[in-house]
């Protein structure tokens, strides 16, 4: 259409000059710097002709190509600028500028199709690394490459519309004869809208359609709840960033200043401008509206800061909400841990919105398990409710690993840990230990990678605890094993939160690490362990994802006796079912971390490999000497192995999982150095290398 | 009566060991089981299949350490019983479980793991019986009250023994391991060798407390009596308990503390046969055995997981002795 004042001739030149120019030396530079994708071997004529049987459908029918095409049914959406836009298939390459568009993207199964992103969309970590790793293309705000663009070959770019230089980058996608696609969230009502045209587009409408629904139940959830309360209570939306320049800017008539209104309040900013999007206004201005409760987005680093820069404010004290702790930070953006921004997240910001502002009338809406599922079930990725924490300026809200809400100080500086100690170092977070469990003392790993370890003072363990000496550390909050229930009672009995540590499988480690990383603000770090976490378990998966299951090695975990085994639940039998072997105990104990049984059970099982537990006081020597096992294939072909030290419920577990599959599958990993990787990870995550602590342990 | 009583506590033993051969998760049907033994027996044992190796070297060995370890207990409490003249006498009296079970818990939290667990827990077990004969020796010249005293007095200054060795182990799960040695396994002593080593001591102290019934049954008669018929009863309590005390010494140390079996078993035989102690200690010897073994079968068969032993001796035993005990009134005084 927009060709209307140009000849057909003219365009078709323009497009063909174009692409026989810029298309040699792209293809070239294309397969330098991308990494083959999965539509990357399309060759260069296949998409050249794709390219121009959409240009020409746009421009007019040109009947040599369309015949090949007519067939199908063309796909025709209408964008947020009005525009309409005919596809004759699915698209299968797409360049998406703003990080919420690639995240509903992958939400409904579409990642994959993404070859270029925006600049932005780099730095949003609730994307993959495949997708973030993509060649960036500029960002609306600073101009885009249109050759880095068209050298792409996308069928689309999808793009915010309507502010910055948008509408002309727009225009100028198009004369390259690329479709753009125009977004934009003005409410929750568009992220809807814009499922419907990505998923459309993609031919992933069922998944469009799952997802749809999943946000919109949720949202007439929250309309719902909120039609019922009759008085509304007043507040306002300040940027946390503005605030930390010195000016106080709202959020209006933006989506994020209607989130405020969707979770049941009045925002006083919609109600004084309402035309404006992001007005500024003066502390006196905000002192004579005195709403009853100002929330202050921030991003999630910066949420300390925002929090400081109030609470050292006088004149803030002055205010209502102020003096009731109504003041509350909504994280926001796409470091993990933000919950307000546009695309899927959005319905998460106004959940998290509703229960801080009405915590009793919202009392069944979980915010951080719907975000949990949200990213698992959508965008299958394991970001666990732990990763996630409410902030007041007083207080930080965060759920431990039994599923309960714990209120603690917003920052953490005087922690008292009992379990899991390697985690903390791991995370560089032993300055803010001010008491440790008696037993991290003999830790080899704590040991080795923090010698000072001695030095901090042990008011007790996960099983007893001597209060007089955990007061006098003052700490702000105990984390525990709650093996025994007498101690946590002991301790929040003095007015001290405890945060309860309780792992059942290697998932829960990862949520483990969050929750360290969300309480000791230490996010990037937790961040990068879970991707370094990941990694060794890809690895490993890579390798033995495909050995049928009868083909699977059977393995037994044996603890403090040779009759001690691991049953069907816990971590270590996720660990090996990780490492591609089958628990031979699963079966028989599925609800069992350990369990005593008859060694006859053992013979019965027949085990190939059994791995016995680090601190056992037996070894390989005494299964493979044992008379009565030697009928077992583990014992015949002489594959016991003693668990070299690691902590299950930390940063080694995924080392663990290593070497339990090379113990398993030795032919599999032949090539493969574990020295070298273990030395590695444990440098990284210890500051030691890997074999000075096996060293240790001998 | 009574002889039927006593002829069927000497058949329930071996009765109770052939049983218990054909008890286990292991699927063996009795003739193989039947087969494997005779095949053993006549030198020419087949162990290439699981189920012989089964046979000879998990079951029967525990069997065996599962008798013997009852005998251990049943025996040594009848004659304490006995000697002491004191029916609320168990093995456990003279500090050697206590002992037993520091040793161990220092071994299994401390010890490097070339130190046998078994080893240490006979050492300090012994060390303790020789602490609580010191004791009553300097105390009140070796008479029963003061051997009674001195034993609560040292068990409890072991036990608290044990539960600082708990407190400053270095690992929790190291705590955990002291506390199921502490239920006792029978399991723990179930391979030939330990079962020879216990035999070798169990069983000749077992006989000389057997053959030196006639004595003990005189020391019951009170230090005064004894005297009068020639006897040295200081002397020979001495001897006697420490013969008991390394009987215990050594059952307790290959398999935990087994509680129950060495005061009631005594009592039972004495409900049977009468309370002539020579014929007590004969039957305790043998219904001994017969009930841990049976014990030891429940705690493997009875759920698909092992219960330690320790705790279902304890449960069984104190119904079963109310029972007796009530059917029994007039007999008892």
């Amino acid at each position: 259409m927009e060709y209307k004042g140009i000849t057909k001739a003219a365009a078709a030149l323009i497009i063909l000059i174009i692409i026989v120019g810029v298309g040699s030396s792209i293809t070239l530079y294309y397969t330098y710097i991308n990494k083959p994708t999965k539509t990357a071997p399309q060759t260069s004529i296949n998409t050249v002709r794709q390219t121009s049987t959409s240009t020409t459908t746009t421009t007019a029918p040109h009947t040599t190509t369309t015949t090949r095409t007519s067939k199908v049914k063309p796909i025709i959406v209408t964008d947020f600028r009005g525009k309409k836009i005919v596809f004759n298939k699915p698209v299968e390459r797409i360049v998406v500028l703003e990080s919420y568009w690639a995240e509903t993207l992958l939400a409904i199964g579409a990642g994959n199709l993404i070859v270029g992103i925006g600049k932005y969309v780099k730095y949003d970590q609730y994307l993959p690394e495949d997708i973030r790793n993509k060649i960036s293309v500029g960002s609306v705000f600073t101009g885009v490459n249109i050759e880095e663009i068209a050298a792409l070959k996308p069928d689309v770019v999808i793009m915010d519309i309507g502010y910055g230089k948008a509408g002309e980058i727009a225009s100028k996608i198009e004369q390259m004869g690329i479709k753009v696609v125009g977004l934009f969230m003005h409410g929750f009502n568009d992220e809807l809208k814009a499922i419907k045209i990505l998923g459309e587009i993609t031919g992933h409408t069922s998944q469009a359609n799952e997802l749809s629904e999943y946000l919109l139940s949720h949202y007439q959830k929250i309309k719902s709840l909120a039609s019922s309360i009759k008085d509304k209570i007043s507040a306002v939306m300040i940027d946390g960033y503005s605030l930390l320049k010195g000016s106080i800017l709202l959020y209006s008539n933006t989506s994020w200043g209607h989130a405020v209104e969707e979770a049941g309040a009045v925002n006083l900013a919609l109600k004084n401008f309402p035309s404006k999007k992001w007005p500024k206004i003066d502390f006196e201005t905000l002192a004579s509206w005195n709403p009853d409760a100002i929330l202050v987005t921030s991003s999630v680093s910066s949420i300390n800061s925002v929090i400081e820069k109030i609470k050292s404010d006088p004149k803030w004290q002055a205010l209502k909400a102020y003096k009731s702790s109504h003041i509350y930070i909504v994280p926001c953006w796409s470091e993990i841990g933000g919950v307000l921004d546009w695309g899927p997240r959005s319905i998460i910001g106004i959940e998290y919105i509703a229960s801080l502002l009405y915590p009793d009338i919202y009392k069944d809406i979980n915010w951080r398990d719907d975000a949990e599922y949200l990213f698992t079930h959508f965008y299958h990725e394991f970001i666990p409710a732990q990763a996630f924490a409410s902030y007041s300026i007083r207080w930080m809200k965060i759920v431990d690993m039994t599923g309960e809400v714990v209120e603690l100080s917003p920052k953490i500086t005087r922690a008292v840990d009992f379990i899991s100690y390697t985690l903390v170092l791991a995370l560089h977070a032993m300055d803010k230990i001010v008491g440790i469990s008696k037993y991290a003392k003999y830790n080899p790993i704590m040991l080795k990678a923090y010698p000072n370890i001695t030095k901090i003072p042990s008011p007790g363990s996960s099983f007893s605890v001597n209060i007089e000496d955990l007061l006098a550390l003052k700490p702000q909050v105990v984390i525990t094993w709650p093996y025994n229930e007498k101690v946590v009672k002991e301790i929040e009995a003095q007015g001290i939160p405890v945060i309860k540590v309780q792992c059942y499988s290697f998932n829960d480690i990862k949520r483990l690490v969050w929750l360290f990383g969300v309480v000791f603000d230490e996010r990037s770090r937790a961040y990068q362990l879970v991707n370094d976490m990941d990694k060794i378990i890809t690895l490993v998966q890579s390798r033995v994802s495909d050995i049928p299951s009868d083909k699977r090695v059977r393995v037994l975990y044996l603890w403090s006796k040779e009759t001690m085994v691991q049953g069907g639940h816990g971590t270590v039998n996720d660990f090996i079912v990780l490492a591609g072997g089958i628990n031979v105990a699963a079966k028989d104990y599925p609800n069992k971390d350990y369990v005593s049984v008859d060694l006859e059970k053992i013979i019965g099982w027949n085990p190939q490999v059994i791995i016995i537990w680090y601190y056992a006081r037996y070894g390989p020597k005494d299964i493979l000497d044992n008379p009565a096992l030697k009928s077992i294939d583990a014992v015949k072909n002489g594959r016991v192995y003693k668990e070299p030290y690691y902590e299950h419920w930390g940063v080694s577990a995924s080392i663990f999982i290593l070497w339990l599959s090379m113990k398993l599958y030795p032919s599999l990993w032949s090539n493969t150095n574990f020295t070298e990787i273990a030395n590695n990870y444990y440098q990284e995550w210890y500051g030691v290398p890997y074999i000075s602590v096996t060293a240790m342990t001998g | 009566m009574e002889n039927i009583y006593k002829i069927l506590i000497v058949f329930s033993l071996p009765a109770a060991i052939i049983l218990s051969l054909f008890i286990g998760p292991y699927p063996i049907p009795p003739g193989k089981v039947l087969q494997i033994l005779f095949n053993a027996l006549v030198c020419n044992p087949q162990l290439g299949s699981a189920a012989s190796r089964i046979v000879l070297y998990y079951r029967l060995p525990r069997v065996l350490a599962a008798a013997l370890i009852g005998i251990a207990l049943s025996i040594s409490g009848a004659s304490l019983q006995c000697m002491m003249r004191n029916p609320l006498v168990s093995p456990y009296v003279l500090g050697i479980t206590s002992g037993a079970a520091l040793g161990a818990a220092v071994a299994l939290a401390f010890l490097p793991l070339f130190i046998p667990v078994e080893l240490v827990a006979m050492i300090t077990a012994i060390v303790a019986y020789l602490i609580v004969v010191a004791i009553a020796w300097g105390w009140g010249r070796g008479s029963i009250i003061s051997l009674v005293l001195s034993g609560i007095v040292v068990n409890a200054l072991f036990s608290a023994g044990l539960s600082l060795a708990e407190y400053f182990a270095p690992n929790p799960d190291k705590v955990a391991a002291i506390v199921f040695w502490l239920m006792g396994d029978v399991g723990q002593a179930g391979q030939w060798p330990d079962i020879i080593r216990m035999a070798l001591i169990i069983i000749p102290c077992s006989i000389v407390l057997v053959m030196a019934r006639w004595r003990l049954n005189i020391l019951s008669l009170g230090d005064d009596e004894a005297r009068s018929l020639g006897a040295n009863p200081v002397f020979e309590r001495l001897f006697f308990a420490s013969v008991a005390a390394l009987i215990t010494a050594s059952a307790v140390s290959y398999a935990g503390i087994i509680g129950w079996v060495g005061l009631l078993v005594p009592h039972i035989v004495r409900l049977m046969v009468g309370s002539d102690s020579r014929q007590v200690i004969i039957y305790s010897f043998f219904l001994g055995g017969t009930y841990l073994v049976l014990a030891d079968d429940l705690s493997r068969a009875m759920t698909s997981q092992v219960i330690p032993i320790g705790i279902l001796t304890t449960i069984m035993g104190a119904p079963i002795l109310i029972i007796l005990l009530r059917r029994a009134g007039k007999v008892w005084r």
